[in-house]
């Protein structure tokens, strides 16, 4: 009976690979061999050493560098019949150094190559609290029709143009190892985010019930209003992100259907926050109607 | 010869016990039916509405689509939305100021009923739909054509004219209903449809009667016979979304109502398909 469970659950496993990127790897699945970590893209990892790898096509591969103590999030997961577990790092999650030999290289890929998930490489660690304030793994089931993308960026303004596609706005948002990037009219639609025209290191991070989140930086962070807080030390500069569990929706219309305002494709939800006391979105769900 | 007499007795007998349950079992069978499913009376059948204070009479050969199942003592049992029945059905309902537009239970017994196809005057929506758990949404589309483009937030305040094709093939339009009304009223045009044919790829539904209906655009395409005058529905395939804002907060959208855009000549109409839930925190 054990047997048979497990043999059902390596088949959803791969079935899930095979249908989905950003599936969990079930760690019953496989035993993994001696030296490896079970990894997922719902979970947080600590770079343990240095990681140096590489990405392109055969003509032009180029190097990328992870640094120790780089906190990331898998883009996408595997494990091996033998037990080996892999990850691939989705690099539009880190700040500008890390991801710049992808946006040098005009890469058409946003991730890493397989990386060895080794316990000498990662530490599963809890989600950072830099990162609290949008809900991190939220998924709605298969045959819901809608989609939860919570992605950490948040755009200046009360909700996504219903143009987004072609249009830009300003954009500010916390990478995974913790820095915070603010972006000048940064397009709604990209792959990898370009260079941040400010990028500053969060030093600590409170986070308070009911969606308040305050950030303190050592250096004053370039285009974006912070309050002094202290003279000295590492907390000089405070940033407070306030999420205020509202919504709006933008429908949006791409077309398809006979050239009429009123017929939506789809709509987009944005989640409203207020950054410095000015307002900011999230787009937190995209929902379908021709279902 | 004893043992052969004895034989016989014993076969003769067995047959006789054998066949006294199944003659009683084919007296009462029941449809073993589910929610959305369609059946054909085979007899007049006299029921009530749901809270049985109002009493109402289907006749025989009307199709029905089953609203909701139960079952009591090992019998099948259905209720129907009687606002899915032609007027001169539900029109007791109505007249007695009914506020349920539910049925009784009626006994799936097959002398009630029997089953059929899902008629293809209905094939302009989908019937069977729904949403798993954790996806916030609802399917209501319940086949009701309204004059409009955009389905409105506040529909209980609002009236527009209703094209209604029913379970049991009357094609009936009413000029001025509430988008809210329970059963819709007496309407200005009952047709009874004779024939229906629909298109899959292109969504028209083109209906056949034999006398004129009065409120759309038709085309005479017999002189004689029961296809004399053909209407066009058609699915546009076109989706409107109106967002709701959440009750004393009026900066936030906490669902969006979605309609379903159709054509019947060149008027627009619109059915109401379901809400989507849109919570601030999951």
């Amino acid at each position: 009976m054990t047997k048979l469970t497990t043999i059902l659950l390596g088949v959803s496993a791969s079935l899930c690979l095979l249908g989905s990127t950003s599936q969990t790897t079930d760690a019953r699945a496989t035993k993994l061999s001696k030296g490896y970590i079970n990894v997922s893209p719902h979970h947080y990892y600590l770079t343990k050493a240095k990681i140096l790898t590489t990405q392109g096509t055969s003509t032009k591969r180029f190097k990328v560098t992870i640094p120790k103590g780089t906190i990331l999030q898998p883009g996408y997961t595997t494990t091996t019949k033998r037990g080996h577990s892999y990850l691939q790092v989705s690099v539009d999650g880190l700040n500008y150094s890390i991801r710049k030999p992808f946006l040098a290289h005009k890469s058409t890929v946003s991730y890493t190559a397989w990386i060895a998930a080794k316990s000498t490489l990662f530490k599963r660690i809890k989600r950072p609290t830099y990162l609290k304030y949008y809900p991190g793994n939220h998924i709605f089931p298969t045959g819901a029709s809608r989609i939860a993308r919570n992605d950490g960026n948040l755009w200046q303004g009360t909700q996504l143009p219903a143009d987004y596609l072609s249009a830009t706005a300003n954009r500010i948002r916390v990478t995974t190892n913790g820095y915070l990037e603010h972006f000048s009219k940064s397009p709604f639609y990209y792959s990898i985010s370009g260079k941040p025209d400010s990028t500053t290191k969060v030093q600590k991070a409170l986070y308070f019930n009911k969606g308040h989140l305050n950030l303190y930086f050592k250096t004053k962070p370039k285009k974006i209003a912070t309050t002094k807080f202290h003279k000295k030390g590492n907390y000089r500069y405070r940033l407070i992100i306030n999420r205020l569990y509202q919504n709006a929706v933008t429908n949006i219309s791409n077309g398809k259907n006979p050239a009429d305002p009123l017929n939506v494709d789809y709509v987009m939800v944005s989640g409203k926050y207020t950054v410095a006391n000015k307002d900011y979105y999230m787009t937190t769900e995209s929902i379908n109607l021709d279902n | 010869m004893k043992i052969i007499h004895l034989l016989v007795g014993a076969m003769l007998g067995a047959v006789i016990i054998f066949n006294i349950p199944t003659h009683v079992a084919a007296a009462d069978t029941y449809l073993k039916v589910t929610k959305n499913n369609f059946l054909k009376t085979t007899r007049q059948i006299k029921t009530y509405n749901s809270k049985k204070t109002i009493s109402m009479t289907i006749p025989k050969n009307t199709v029905v689509q089953v609203a909701g199942v139960t079952t009591r003592n090992k019998k099948r049992y259905i209720d129907l939305n009687a606002n899915q029945l032609n007027y001169k059905i539900r029109q007791p309902l109505i007249a007695n100021n009914s506020t349920t537009k539910w049925t009784h239970w009626i006994s799936t017994n097959t002398k009630n009923f029997k089953r059929v196809h899902k008629p293809t005057y209905l094939n302009f929506y989908a019937i069977n739909k729904s949403y798993p758990k954790g996806a916030y949404r609802s399917y209501v589309a319940d086949g009701n054509l309204w004059q409009t483009t955009v389905w409105p937030a506040d529909p209980s305040t609002q009236s527009a004219a209703l094209v209604q094709i029913t379970a049991n093939g009357y094609l009936e339009y009413s000029q001025s209903v509430n988008m809210t009304s329970l059963l819709a009223p007496k309407p200005t045009d009952s047709l009874q449809i004779q024939k229906a044919t629909y298109s899959v790829n292109n969504g028209k539904l083109d209906l056949y009667f034999k006398t004129k209906p009065k409120f759309a655009e038709t085309t005479r395409i017999n002189k004689k016979g029961n296809n004399r005058y053909r209407l066009v529905i058609k699915r546009l395939f076109a989706y409107t979304a109106t967002p709701i804002t959440a009750t004393n907060e009026p900066t936030n959208i906490s669902k969006i109502e979605i309609g379903s855009r159709y054509q019947i000549g060149k008027t627009n109409y619109l059915m109401h398909l379901g809400t989507a839930e849109i919570k601030s925190k999951y």
